[in-house]
């Protein structure tokens, strides 16, 4: 589709075009690219499920094909899209045959590990490839899971992406044949880890004195009181509480938590208790537990 | 918006000071001190008392967005001017500064407000920051004078970053001629 947009010129353009004999000037863009191509990302975190913190980088043998091919690369939120030039030459017989893209995939955000379910530790390499389980998944599984990993020399997590387009000269190559090929759309989907909240509580004095308070869910109505002291690895001794429900790790959460004490003299006291950040999280090898921490001070 | 906000924070402003001083009834109320008649509020007494004195656009944050989302409106980033004041009556003078003070204790150890911490806040807000907003000596008088009382101890702060996003699409692209 050809679009042709028109564009009034400014007063003082005007004033030089009288040879023309006209009041204004016309400017023609004419705009022809296709899109061929279409990855998207998501994450269970995230309360909109986009996973947008990230970079497509082709390798240099794609960098060199997209160069060549005079492709266009656009990310937008969650979507990286590749579009070609139909005004370009690439419907020749030249450019016929399939052409395989390769990516690597960086995760920009710094907390990608701790709020992902994917193996806890760095040196990562995630392969994705369109998966024959579903049209455009690019994991066998519904989401990127550890028998994607393959051993990584360098530190930190990336993904490996390899996808062949064009093997039957859809999109290049094609020569005089009717062209109505529809873009590929791929997707790559992470899931969030699945975590328990442990609150830990600590007065502010020396009075560390729990034995009347109690955890209330708003939600459930359900109480409490089965706290267990701990010493933190700075050496202070705090009183911690773990959720029993196993939650998955998400933007903003639902529970309504509160720290009470049942006391003769002060029944009101009530302490909304906020959600633990994904910064805090801390696995435990003997239970095999993730748990998210929240650390509260008791006045 | 504008409402929740304040009642969110009123709400952990009043958790506050009721577990601070060991109360059951309600510390903190959110309402004017006086009507248009110059009539005190009785439910005003022995309790910190929220109220907008003033609301103002943040213009820095208008710049930002206004390339980037192409055919909406730029969202509206609004600051709120709140005041907290504590109206003892029977010279409990004394008593109205111990809550002031509770009113800094409590902004000074929670300065930021999210849904993560405060129960009642819209999910429509992501995060806001509080900051403490100085009234000059000089200003204080036409300031009581304009809320219709006599000064009684009280703080001001600053709430930052209330963002108004309709997220609604206007049409501002060029008009198509033709199509091929």
């Amino acid at each position: 589709m050809e679009i042709i947009f028109q564009k009034m010129c400014p007063p003082l353009l005007k004033f030089n075009n009288v040879a023309s004999n006209s009041m204004n000037n016309r400017f023609d863009y004419t705009n022809d690219f296709s899109k061929i191509l279409e990855l998207s990302f998501y994450h269970e975190f995230f309360s909109d499920n986009n996973f947008v913190d990230l970079e497509l980088i082709p390798d240099g043998e794609t960098n060199a094909l997209i160069q060549n091919y005079n492709l266009i690369q656009r990310k937008k939120g969650n979507t990286f899209f590749f579009f070609k030039n139909n005004n370009s030459n690439l419907s020749s017989l030249v450019f016929s045959g399939a052409v395989r893209l390769n990516f690597i995939l960086k995760f920009n955000d710094p907390l990608f590990l701790n709020i992902s379910d994917i193996p806890f530790k760095f040196q990562q390499k995630f392969i994705l490839e369109p998966s024959k389980a579903e049209k455009g998944r690019l994991h066998p599984q519904t989401y990127v899971d550890e028998t994607l990993v393959k051993p990584y020399d360098e530190n930190g997590i990336i993904g490996e992406i390899s996808i062949e387009i064009n093997q039957n000269n859809e999109f290049f190559g094609y020569e005089e044949k009717e062209n109505t090929m529809e873009y590929l759309k791929y997707f790559a989907r992470f899931n969030s880890r699945t975590v328990k909240f442990r609150y830990n509580f600590y007065f502010s004095g020396k009075k560390n004195d729990f034995g009347n308070f109690f955890i209330y869910d708003e939600n459930t109505n359900d109480k409490y009181n089965d706290f267990y002291q701990r010493t933190l690895e700075n050496g202070m001794l705090v009183n911690s509480f773990v959720l029993p429900e196993e939650i998955k790790m998400n933007e903003s959460y639902t529970h309504k938590l509160y720290l009470k004490k049942e006391d003769e003299f002060n029944k009101s006291f009530s302490k909304y208790l906020s959600h633990p950040l994904p910064k805090n999280l801390k696995y435990e090898v003997e239970k095999k537990t993730f748990y998210l921490e929240n650390f509260i001070k008791i006045n | 918006m504008i409402h929740n906000v304040v009642a969110s924070i009123g709400y952990r402003l009043n958790e506050h000071i009721k577990n601070a001083l060991s109360l059951s009834e309600e510390a903190v109320i959110i309402s004017s001190l006086v009507d248009l008649k110059g009539n005190v509020n009785p439910e005003i007494e022995n309790k910190i008392t929220i109220f907008l004195l003033n609301l103002e656009e943040e213009r820095i944050a208008k710049n930002g967005h206004f390339q980037s989302s192409p055919g909406m409106n730029p969202p509206t980033t609004v600051n709120l001017y709140l005041m907290f004041a504590a109206y003892f009556p029977n010279f409990n003078y004394m008593e109205s500064l111990r809550y002031v003070s509770l009113v800094i204790e409590f902004f000074q150890s929670q300065n930021t407000f999210s849904t993560s911490d405060t129960p009642l806040l819209s999910s429509s807000v992501e995060k806001l920051s509080v900051e403490l907003s100085n009234v000059g000596i000089e200003d204080i008088g036409k300031l009581w004078s304009n809320i219709g009382t006599n000064y009684i101890p009280s703080v001001s702060y600053k709430i930052k970053h209330i963002v108004f996003n309709g997220n609604n699409i206007s049409e501002n692209v060029s008009s198509i001629t033709k199509i091929q």
